[in-house]
């Protein structure tokens, strides 16, 4: 089967951090994969680089056996840990804006998500929450049939039931033969659709196992482990 | 996909840059309308400081438009590509050509639509009085004498008129591509990157003066001799053909700039 995303001696540095130390990993189709680990291990940085959205300092980073391109992002839907639409901008105006560049977008479904959170859509981004905005830009990733989902944080800035929803959106709409990457802190929250997890430590893949083997070998839930193998 | 970033960004820049070809139209025809009513006859002094006063508000609005659709224009090439909006941007599958070409040509647009207003507005300003009349005589008198200057070569007529149209059309076009560039070399400068856009935008223009300067320099043996030598206005194509040749080297120059600034050194935090 061939990957999703491949990178191989990965190493991506800031100004007088390195971020990326090295990583090296295969990502197969249809899983859904945890990308964890602390604040400042890299989980961000990695996500970025697949959508092509910072340059790599060495090594390889490969999506659907290209290098991140316009050939690539045809491929992506990334969601990114902040708001990122124009606060001019409507939701009925995100979903032609989405419907005129991504051929696999399903604005059906996106407008039947938008009409079943009652978002009004009609209104601009800037008099609408930080919550119902965040549930938009969700919307629109989940609505594009991709090969690959990258989901920085998806459910970090809002409220038990709104993870709910989220974690539900995220589950009925990708595709059984795409992966889908969640980048997290709050692992109790997202394990139960979890298949495989990536535990990264200051910017170098720990682990890369499924979360089944997790359970069996160490007999505890990924959250537990987490904290284990992250202990301060 | 160029033709629906295009579609995009217009609607995105027409909020803002709409109501200053209105503003400038608006208050033109408002001075008009109110020098014709001329109601403060009866008081001379009154009635000359409020002219004087009407027409200055005018001059510094038309330049207030221009200047903050030149702003508004230009932030906008940094604001959707290099802050939260990039992560939108920067993800579309279309090419780093495209995105460039997009705002550049969305950009070009807004500036003809604001040049247009300024001159409806001067026009409605000005209509129907003895200085309208005159200025419009004057301009024609001036074209006239001009294309009587070149009635003898036609073919040198028609290089030298398409090298005005060219460099009215590319001049504007390699401005803005100046300020992206300059945006894009900012980035390079991480925690100053504003700073570092300004400062590199000085310093392009400085470098390409200097460079046109020495140009000037070396050709300039050429110059005097062609100048010495042939006629007046095959003179004036030579040099109109130099300055062409000087914006379409800065255009070319600075569009590769901004492309290597998103192709290649993207780095959105």
């Amino acid at each position: 089967m061939e990957p999703v995303l491949e990178c191989s001696r990965l190493v991506k540095d800031y100004e007088h951090t390195r971020a990326l130390a090295g990583v090296d990993l295969t990502l197969y189709r249809g899983r859904i994969v945890g990308l964890l680990g602390p604040n400042g291990s890299g989980k961000t940085t990695l996500i970025k680089l697949a959508a092509g959205l910072l340059q790599p300092t060495a090594g390889e980073i490969l999506v659907a056996g290209r290098a991140p391109g316009r050939e690539t992002k045809a491929l992506v839907s990334y969601l990114p840990e902040r708001t990122y639409l124009p606060d001019w901008m409507s939701a009925s105006q995100a979903v032609e804006f989405f419907s005129d560049f991504y051929a696999d977008f399903d604005a059906a479904a996106a407008m039947d998500m938008l009409g079943r959170l009652a978002i009004p859509l009609e209104s601009r981004f800037k008099a609408l929450s930080k919550g119902t905005r965040e549930k938009i830009q969700l919307i629109l990733v989940m609505s594009r049939r991709a090969q690959l989902y990258l989901l920085d944080e998806p459910i970090g800035g809002v409220d038990p039931a709104a993870r709910d929803y989220i974690l539900q959106t995220i589950l009925s709409n990708y595709r059984e033969d795409a992966t889908v990457v969640i980048s997290t802190h709050l692992i109790a929250d997202v394990e139960q659709v979890l298949d495989q997890v990536i535990f990264l430590r200051s910017g170098t893949v720990q682990l890369c196992t499924s979360v089944d083997e997790i359970r069996a070998e160490h007999g505890c839930s990924v959250d537990a482990f987490f904290r284990e193998v992250y202990k301060c | 996909m160029l033709s629906k970033l295009i579609k995009h960004e217009l609607r995105a820049t027409s909020r803002p840059i709409l109501p200053l070809g209105a503003a400038m139209v608006a208050y033109a025809l408002l001075y008009r309308l109110l020098t014709a009513l001329h109601l403060t006859r009866q008081w001379p002094n009154l009635d000359q400081t409020l002219a004087g006063l009407g027409l200055t508000f005018f001059v510094l609005l038309m330049a207030a438009c221009g200047l903050i659709g030149t702003f508004l224009l230009v932030s906008r090439y940094y604001h959707s590509l290099y802050t939260d909006e990039g992560y939108l941007m920067n993800t579309l599958p279309v090419t780093p050509g495209e995105l460039v070409w997009s705002k550049l040509l969305t950009a070009f647009l807004w500036s003809v639509f604001l040049t247009l207003s300024g001159i409806v507005a001067v026009l409605a300003a000005a209509a129907g009085t003895a200085t309208f009349r005159e200025v419009v005589g004057g301009l024609a008198d001036a074209i006239a004498q001009g294309w009587q200057m070149l009635r003898f070569d036609p073919p040198l007529r028609a290089v030298i008129v398409s090298e005005l149209v060219l460099l009215i059309l590319l001049s504007p076009l390699a401005g803005f591509l100046r300020f992206y560039a300059a945006i894009s070399l900012g980035q390079l400068m991480r925690g100053h990157r504003l700073l570092g856009a300004v400062a590199c935008y000085f310093a392009l223009n400085f470098a390409f003066s200097l460079a046109a300067a020495l140009l000037m320099m070396v050709t300039g043996g050429l110059g005097v001799n062609l100048f010495s030598s042939v006629a007046p206005s095959a003179a004036v194509a030579v040099a109109w053909g130099y300055a062409l040749g000087i914006v379409v080297v800065e255009g070319v120059v600075y569009f590769l700039i901004s492309h290597w600034g998103l192709s290649k050194k993207l780095e959105l935090e």
